[in-house]
C-alpha cells in the first residue's frame, strides 16, 4: 500500500539499458526506437570520426555512431552481442552501437543524481544524471549532446 | 462598397470560379500587352471584352458585387473600343491593366479569407475617366462599324445592351465557326500541326466561354467536349485519327444547327448523342456504334446493317430502319441500344484533381517499388545462379521480369502524372518585363518560346522564383537605355529571350538578353572592393569564373540600388534554388552582345539512372547524366601536367582525380588496370579513376539527413539491389574538389 502511494506522487522513468566496455548506460525508452543486431555499414567519407556510417533500415537510410569511438575508447571487434540502438531525437533517426543491450528497468525519478565529477571514462557533458541501483551505477546519457546536435560539434571540415 | 462575402451556398464553387477567373485574367493580361504592342486587331477586343464578361458572368453568379462592379466598368470602357468607334488609347491600357490587377486581388482575397478587403472605387473610377478623357466628343463618325455587324445599333458608348451583346456573340460565332471548320479540314492534312491544334483549341474555349455566359447552354456543352478533346490531341495524349476527325465534324455540325437555331429564336436539336460521342472519342477514340453492337453481339448479318445504312437517308434511326427493313426485331435493336448506354455511361471522367501531397505519396512509394524490384532481380540472378534450371526458379525470373516491366511503366505513368507545362510560370513574365519597362524607362520586348516544355511539378514551383531574378537583372543591368543602344548601332527596345527546351534528361531554360553584356574585369573589381575574395585571387580568375562572382552572397553591381534589382539578394536566391534542384547554372556574356544565363535542371529528382564504380572494398554511385564517358587506362597513359595527372584523351587533356583519394577509401591493393569516368558538367571536364566498374542501376536518391547532409562530394545515399547502402556522388563538387587540388597555374 505504501509502495502504491509512493509511485504515484513521483514519475516512473523507464529506460533502456546497455553495455560499452565495464560501464552501464541508460536512455529513456520513448527515445529508442528499436534495437538491432549489428548490420552492414557503408562507410561515409569525411565524416566525423565516431560515425561508422550510414546504414539500411528497412529501406530508410539513417546514420550510425559507434558510442567507443565518441568516448574515446579503444575500438573492439563487433560480436554477436553488439546491438545497434535506433533512436528518434526531434527529426532525426540515429543508430548507436553499443558493445551489448541489458534489459529495461523501471526506475524512479527521485533515484535519479545529478553527474558526479568524474564518471569512468565518459565527458560529463554527455551525462545527464546518474542512478544509483543497489548493486551498480547506471549513467543517463544526453543523446541530443552526444550527438553535438546543438552545434558544439560540426562535421569536420574537409580539407584535400 | 460593401466587401464580397463568400456565402455557404457558393462555397463549393468557388474553386472553379477562382480558376475559370484566373483563366481569364491571364488571357486577359496576354491580350493587354498584345493590345499595347500594337497588334491592334478586332479579334483581340472582342477575346478582351470576353473575358471580363465571362469573369463578371460569373461574379454575378457568385454574388461578387465589387468583382462584378469592376469588370463592368471594363465592360463599358471597352465597348466602343471593342466596335472601332474608339482607338485603344495608353491611358485605357493603363486603366485596364489596374483594373485587371485588382480584380486579381479581389479573387486572391476571397479564395484566401472568403471576403474582399480591397476597395475597387479608385480603379473604377481610373476606368471611367479613361473611357470618358479619351472620348472625342458624341458625334464620333470616324470609322464605320465593321460590316459583319451590320445588325448592331450605333451605340452612344453608355453601356452595352443584351441584345447587342447576343447579337455580336453570333457575330462572332459564325466567324469562329467558319475559321474551325476551315482549320478542321487542314487538320486532316497535317494531324500533328500543334499550332493548328491550339488555334482550334482556343477557338472552342472561346465559343464555350461566351455561349456559357449568355446561357446557350447546349452551345457551350457541346464546344467545351470539343475543346477536351482537343486539349488532348495538343498535349499528344490521342491522335487525330480519321474517326476522331469524325465525331468532331459530327460535333460541329451539330454547333451549325444549334446557332441557327438560337438565333432565330428556337429550341435546338438534342446534343445528348453528340456529347455521348465525343466523350466516347476522348476515351477511346473511336465510339461504337449501334451497328457494330448489333452484329457483334446479337448476331446480326453484317449485310443487312450495310443495306439499312444505305437506305438511311432520311435521318432516321438505324434502329427503326432495321426492323423496318424486317432485318432484325425490335427486340433485337431495343437490346443493342441498351447495351450501348450502358458502355456510354460507363465512359469516366476526363480529369480529376489531384492533391498533389497524394501524388507525392505516389512518387515515394514508387521510389520504393523500384529499389525492391532491383533487389527482387538480384535475388534472381542468384537463385539462377545456385539452382539454375529448377522450374521454380524459372517462374521467379518470369515473375521477376514481369515486376520489372510493370515497375518501370508504373514509374513513367507516375512521374507523368506529375508534369506540368513550364508555360504556367512563364505566363506572368509578359506583364511583368512590361512594367520593368514603365519603370526604367526603357524599350523592352520579350521573346518566349518552349512554353509547352513539361516538367516535374515540383521543379515548376522551384523555378519561378529564380527566373525573376533572372529577367529583372536582364531589363534593369543588361538592357542599355534606349539612347546608350542607339548610340551602339542597336534597335531602341532590348529584347528578352525566355526559352525552355528538353535535353536528354534535363531541362534547359534560358535567359537571354541583347543588352550590354557582363565585363569580367569590372566584376573582378566590384568583388574586391566588396570583400568577396582578395585582388590576388581576382587576378587568377579566368572570365567564365568571373560571371561567377554575381552569385557570392551581397555582391550587386548595380551602380544605385534601384527598386528593380540591386540589393545583392536576386542572383543568390537564383543559385540556392537552383542548387536544392541538383542544377547547372552556366552564364556566357560577350561585352556589347548581351548576356545568356542558362538554367539546367534534372528532369526528375527521385529517381535516377547512375553508373555504380568500386573503389577499393567500396561501391559508389556516378549519376549517368553527368558521365561523358568511360576509358580503361594503363598507368603508362596518366602524365602529370603542372603537377597534375591529367589523360590525354583523343584532342583533350583531362585532368584526373583519385576516388580513392577523394573520398579517404582506407588504403587497398590498387588494381592493374584501371578506369576512368570522364564526368561533367558545362564546360568542366575531370576523369574521375576508379578500380572497376559495375554497371547501371535505377537509383532512388534518399538524404543521409540533416547529421550528414553536408558530407563533401556526396549527393546523397540509395539502396542498391543487394541491399547495401552506396552513396550518390555529387558530380558538382567533386568537380570542384578537382579544382582545388590542382595547383593554381601561376605556380608554374
Amino acid at each position: 500500500m505504501s509502495d502504491n502511494a509512493n509511485t504515484l506522487d513521483q514519475e516512473i522513468l523507464q529506460l533502456v539499458t546497455f553495455r560499452i566496455d565495464e560501464e552501464e548506460f541508460g536512455v529513456a525508452i520513448l527515445e529508442v526506437r528499436e534495437i538491432n543486431r549489428m548490420m552492414e555499414v557503408t562507410r561515409v567519407p569525411h565524416a566525423p570520426g565516431f560515425v561508422e556510417g550510414v546504414v539500411n533500415l528497412r529501406g530508410q537510410v539513417i546514420p550510425v555512431v559507434d558510442l567507443r569511438k565518441r568516448f574515446g575508447l579503444p575500438a573492439r571487434e563487433h560480436d554477436r552481442n553488439t546491438r545497434i540502438v535506433v533512436v528518434e531525437l526531434t527529426d532525426k533517426v540515429v543508430g548507436f552501437i553499443v558493445d551489448a543491450v541489458n534489459e529495461v528497468l523501471r526506475v524512479p525519478s527521485s533515484l535519479v543524481e545529478p553527474p558526479p565529477p568524474i564518471v569512468g571514462s565518459v565527458d560529463r557533458q554527455y551525462i545527464e544524471g546518474v542512478v544509483k541501483l543497489e548493486d551498480r551505477l547506471l549513467i543517463l546519457l544526453n543523446l541530443h549532446k552526444l550527438l553535438g546536435t546543438d552545434e558544439s560539434e560540426e562535421l569536420r571540415e574537409f580539407e584535400p | 462598397m460593401e466587401p464580397d462575402r463568400v456565402s455557404p451556398e457558393v462555397a463549393e464553387l468557388l474553386p472553379d470560379y477562382v480558376a475559370d477567373a484566373r483563366e481569364c485574367l491571364e488571357r486577359a493580361a496576354e491580350i493587354l500587352l498584345a493590345l499595347e504592342r500594337g497588334e491592334d486587331d478586332p479579334e483581340l477586343r472582342s477575346d478582351l471584352y470576353r473575358q471580363m464578361h465571362v469573369i463578371k458572368g460569373g461574379a454575378g453568379l457568385m454574388g461578387f458585387r465589387t468583382v462584378e462592379a469592376v469588370t463592368h466598368a471594363a465592360e463599358t470602357a471597352l465597348g466602343p473600343v471593342k466596335r472601332g468607334e474608339r482607338p485603344f488609347t495608353p491611358a485605357l491600357a493603363a486603366g485596364l491593366l489596374r483594373a485587371h490587377d485588382v480584380i486579381a486581388t479581389l479573387i486572391n482575397e476571397l479564395e484566401a479569407d472568403g471576403q474582399t478587403r480591397t476597395d475597387p472605387g479608385p480603379a473604377i473610377n481610373a476606368l471611367e475617366g479613361a473611357a470618358r478623357g479619351e472620348e472625342p466628343g458624341p458625334a464620333e463618325t470616324e470609322p464605320a462599324p465593321s460590316p459583319a455587324e451590320p445588325s448592331a445599333p450605333p451605340s452612344d458608348g453608355s453601356g452595352a445592351g443584351d441584345d447587342e451583346v447576343i447579337q455580336e456573340f453570333f457575330v462572332e460565332a459564325w466567324e469562329l465557326m467558319e475559321e474551325l471548320e476551315q482549320d478542321l479540314v487542314s487538320l486532316e492534312e497535317s494531324p500533328d500541326d500543334t499550332e493548328l491544334l491550339n488555334k482550334i483549341f482556343r477557338a472552342a474555349h472561346t465559343l464555350k466561354g461566351s455561349s456559357s455566359f449568355l446561357g446557350f447552354d447546349a452551345i457551350s456543352r457541346v464546344t467545351h467536349r470539343i475543346e477536351d478533346v482537343f486539349n488532348k490531341l495538343r498535349r499528344g495524349e490521342t491522335v487525330a485519327s480519321g474517326e476522331v476527325m469524325d465525331v468532331v465534324l459530327e460535333a460541329v455540325d451539330r454547333l451549325r444547327r444549334l446557332l441557327e437555331a438560337a438565333q432565330a429564336g428556337r429550341p435546338g436539336p438534342a446534343v445528348d448523342d453528340v456529347l455521348r460521342v465525343l466523350s466516347e472519342a476522348l476515351e477511346t477514340g473511336r465510339p461504337k456504334r449501334l451497328g457494330e453492337i448489333l452484329v457483334e453481339q446479337e448476331g446480326v448479318p453484317p449485310e443487312a446493317v450495310e443495306k439499312a445504312l444505305e437506305s438511311q437517308k432520311e435521318g432516321k434511326p438505324l434502329g427503326q430502319v432495321l426492323v423496318e427493313q424486317k432485318a432484325v426485331s425490335s427486340e433485337v435493336v431495343e437490346r443493342g441500344l441498351a447495351r450501348q448506354r450502358q458502355m456510354r455511361r460507363a465512359a469516366p471522367e476526363q480529369t480529376v484533381r489531384v492533391d498533389v501531397e497524394r501524388l507525392d505519396t505516389l512518387m515515394n512509394l514508387v521510389g520504393e517499388l523500384v529499389l525492391a524490384k532491383n533487389r527482387l532481380a538480384r535475388l534472381r540472378a542468384e537463385a539462377e545462379e545456385r539452382w539454375s534450371g529448377e522450374k521454380l526458379v524459372e517462374a521467379l525470373a518470369e515473375t521477376s521480369a514481369q515486376v520489372d516491366l510493370v515497375a518501370s511503366d508504373l514509374q513513367l505513368a507516375v512521374m507523368k502524372t506529375r508534369l506540368v507545362p513550364i508555360g504556367k510560370v512563364f505566363r506572368k513574365f509578359p506583364r511583368m518585363v512590361r512594367d520593368l519597362a514603365r519603370s526604367l524607362g526603357k524599350g523592352l520586348r520579350l521573346e518566349v518560346e518552349g512554353e509547352g516544355t513539361e516538367l516535374d511539378k515540383s521543379v515548376v514551383e522551384v523555378i519561378g522564383d529564380p527566373l525573376v531574378h533572372l529577367i529583372r537583372n536582364a531589363a534593369d543591368h543588361g538592357v542599355e537605355a534606349p539612347e546608350e543602344r542607339e548610340r551602339a548601332g542597336k534597335p531602341r527596345d532590348g529584347v528578352i529571350r525566355l526559352s525552355a527546351r528538353h535535353e536528354g534528361n534535363h531541362i534547359v531554360v534560358e535567359v537571354a538578353d541583347d543588352g550590354r553584356g557582363m565585363d569580367p574585369e569590372r566584376l573582378k573589381a566590384k568583388a574586391v572592393e566588396r570583400g568577396v575574395l582578395s585582388a590576388q585571387d581576382a587576378a587568377a580568375l579566368s572570365p567564365k569564373e568571373a560571371f561567377n562572382l554575381v552569385f557570392a552572397p551581397g555582391f550587386s553591381t548595380a551602380e544605385k540600388v534601384s527598386n528593380v534589382s540591386g540589393r545583392g539578394v536576386g542572383m543568390d536566391v537564383v543559385r540556392t534554388n537552383i542548387q536544392q534542384l541538383n542544377g547547372l547554372i552556366e552564364i556566357t556574356s560577350e561585352p556589347g552582345q548581351g548576356t545568356k544565363v542558362e538554367l539546367r535542371i534534372p528532369l526528375t529528382l527521385a529517381i535516377i539512372q547512375a553508373l555504380l564504380v568500386r573503389c577499393g572494398p567500396e561501391v559508389y554511385a556516378i549519376p549517368l547524366v553527368s558521365v561523358v564517358e568511360t576509358v580503361r587506362v594503363e598507368p603508362e597513359q596518366v602524365k602529370p601536367l603542372d603537377g597534375v595527372p591529367v589523360l590525354r584523351l583523343r584532342e583533350q587533356v583531362v585532368p584526373l582525380v583519385y576516388l580513392g583519394r577523394l573520398l579517404a577509401v582506407p588504403p587497398h591493393d590498387r588494381s592493374p588496370r584501371e578506369y576512368v569516368v570522364v564526368i561533367g558538367l558545362a564546360e568542366k571536364r575531370v576523369g574521375v579513376v576508379v578500380d572497376g566498374l559495375l554497371g547501371e542501376e535505377e537509383v532512388v536518391i534518399k538524404s543521409l539527413g540533416g547529421y550528414l547532409s553536408e558530407t563533401p562530394a556526396v549527393a546523397g545515399a540509395t539502396i542498391l539491389g543487394d541491399g547495401r547502402v552506396t552513396l550518390i556522388l555529387d558530380v558538382n563538387q567533386v568537380l570542384e574538389l578537382a579544382g582545388k587540388t590542382a595547383p593554381p597555374r601561376a605556380a608554374a
